[in-house]
């Protein structure tokens, strides 16, 4: 057993896990911040995905201890505000989640949203590389996403419909 | 995945201590994207992992002489983010095409190179540009050819005291020219067939001394000294690229593997297209910047 501690959505969290934890079970098992998806355990489907130091990385395939002492990103702490979320179940007003969220509601990018916790980390880590992408660099960013209801096409449009605002605003402090 | 325990490295000299210590029992981990799932399968059950994470002496690029070296725990993000300029500009556009965004921000140059599967891409372009692994143990260091250094499929010629710590690439003449090409089912994939040539290009585009290696389809990256000599000094255009794409179509011999399945006589025949395109590809992968013939990216 080792001791974990690392910045999670702002807090820091630290528990006791065995060496074998994996950073996806940490955040779901330790810590019960079960956005974040367990969809295919073998860094295929993207569904874990999570931001690690501003990165994003699949947290099936990353050990908690590897994590340890670093900041982490989950769909829980997208949100403005959320470094103290809502409980689980409670909703969270419309005005603070992020411009990336907003679009994926509106554009109907979120179907059955087991793959949409994974497309947010790596869109966002996207955005934030390449602010003003094409469709095709949408769609390559995303390459490792699996969805099996949206088609992706709405997830692209809401990629880009986020980006835009994104730029027509500045980015808070 | 078995229990193990964790070690972290502060510093080289430590990492090489564990592993002179713990020898087979030992895996270093770097950014453990192949190694983990691995361990899931239990197809690997080190006792000991070794955490790289904290040498910063391994990570990122640097010059010696006129020789690049890339050090082993250099992420495939921050190869394709901050490419070598000279010859090697490529390296980057190759890292940033290998897997999915969220592999590359953990997954290393060296660690592919350690786990020597075939189908990466980082063994075969170290391959065909001449590259040499520098591997240190308590007992010395050594350089090995990249074309020494694979013996089979995910096997190598490195002991389990030693650690892969940078790839180091010659100096090269302003007329050297390279290009890479592979072959997937999706773009996420791991190659089903890939093929990197490297060689001196004169004005006219004639290929000189020019090394030919396929991989993914091969047990480990695999030089074709027939289609070397083919290209050699030879006119250069369509038709010869077409001659030599139908001549590695021939001798190539890809294994049947159980996924996904591909008839061997289409790896064959896609070998020989990747080597045509490969060869069409002027420019190839310097920067331009007075490095490759013809210029541009």
């Amino acid at each position: 057993m080792r001791t974990v501690s690392m910045r999670v959505n702002g807090r820091v969290r630290t528990a006791e896990v065995d060496e074998r934890t994996l950073l996806l079970e940490f955040l779901r098992d330790h810590l019960l911040l079960t956005g974040t998806h367990n969809g295919c355990l073998e860094a295929r489907c993207g569904c874990c995905a999570v931001l690690l130091n501003g990165r994003s990385v699949k947290s099936c395939n990353v050990l908690a201890l590897q994590a340890n002492g670093g900041d982490v990103t989950t769909v829980e702490g997208f949100a403005a505000g959320s470094d103290d979320p809502a409980p689980f179940g409670e909703a969270i007003s419309d005005q603070s989640y992020a411009p990336l969220q907003r679009a994926f509601h509106e554009h109907g990018a979120v179907q059955c949203g087991f793959c949409t916790p994974g497309m947010l980390a790596v869109i966002t880590d996207l955005l934030q590389r390449n602010p003003d992408p094409t469709p095709d660099q949408v769609r390559e960013g995303i390459r490792g996403n699996l969805c099996r209801c949206t088609g992706y096409q709405k997830i692209v449009d809401a990629a880009l419909a986020a980006a835009s605002e994104m730029r027509s605003v500045p980015a808070e402090a | 995945m078995r229990s193990f325990a964790y070690l972290e490295s502060a510093s080289l000299d430590e990492a090489l201590s564990q592993l002179a210590e713990y020898g087979e029992d030992a895996r270093p981990i770097a950014g453990g994207q192949s190694l983990l799932l691995e361990m899931k399968d239990r197809a690997r059950a080190p006792r000991y992992l070794i955490s790289l994470a904290g040498i910063s002496e391994m990570h990122g690029l640097a010059s010696h002489g006129a020789r690049l070296a890339v050090g082993a725990t250099t992420s495939y993000r921050g190869l394709g983010d901050s490419p070598p300029d000279g010859p090697y500009f490529g390296l980057g556009r190759v890292a940033a095409d290998i897997a999915d965004l969220p592999v590359r921000s953990m997954a290393t140059v060296g660690g592919a190179i350690c786990q020597a599967d075939p189908r990466f891409d980082m063994p075969v372009v170290a391959t065909a540009l001449g590259a040499e692994f520098l591997l240190r143990s308590q007992s010395g260091d050594r350089l090995v050819p990249a074309h020494e250094f694979f013996t089979g499929q995910r096997t190598t010629v490195m002991r389990p005291d030693e650690l892969l710590t940078s790839l180091v690439f010659p100096e090269r003449a302003a007329d050297f020219w390279w290009a890479f090409r592979k072959f997937r089912m999706r773009s996420m994939d791991a190659a089903q067939a890939s093929v990197a040539v490297a060689g001196r290009r004169d004005a006219a585009g004639a290929l000189h001394d020019p090394v030919v290696v396929v991989g993914a389809c091969t047990s480990s990256p695999t030089r074709f000294t027939q289609i070397e000599q083919l290209l050699d000094g030879a006119s250069p255009g369509a038709e010869l690229y077409t001659e030599a794409a139908n001549l590695l179509a021939t001798l190539a011999d890809p294994p049947a593997r159980p996924w996904p399945f591909l008839e061997p006589g289409y790896l064959r025949h896609t070998c020989g297209v990747l080597l045509r395109r490969a060869l069409s590809d002027t420019n190839g992968y310097g920067d331009g910047n007075g490095t490759s013939p013809s210029g541009g990216r």
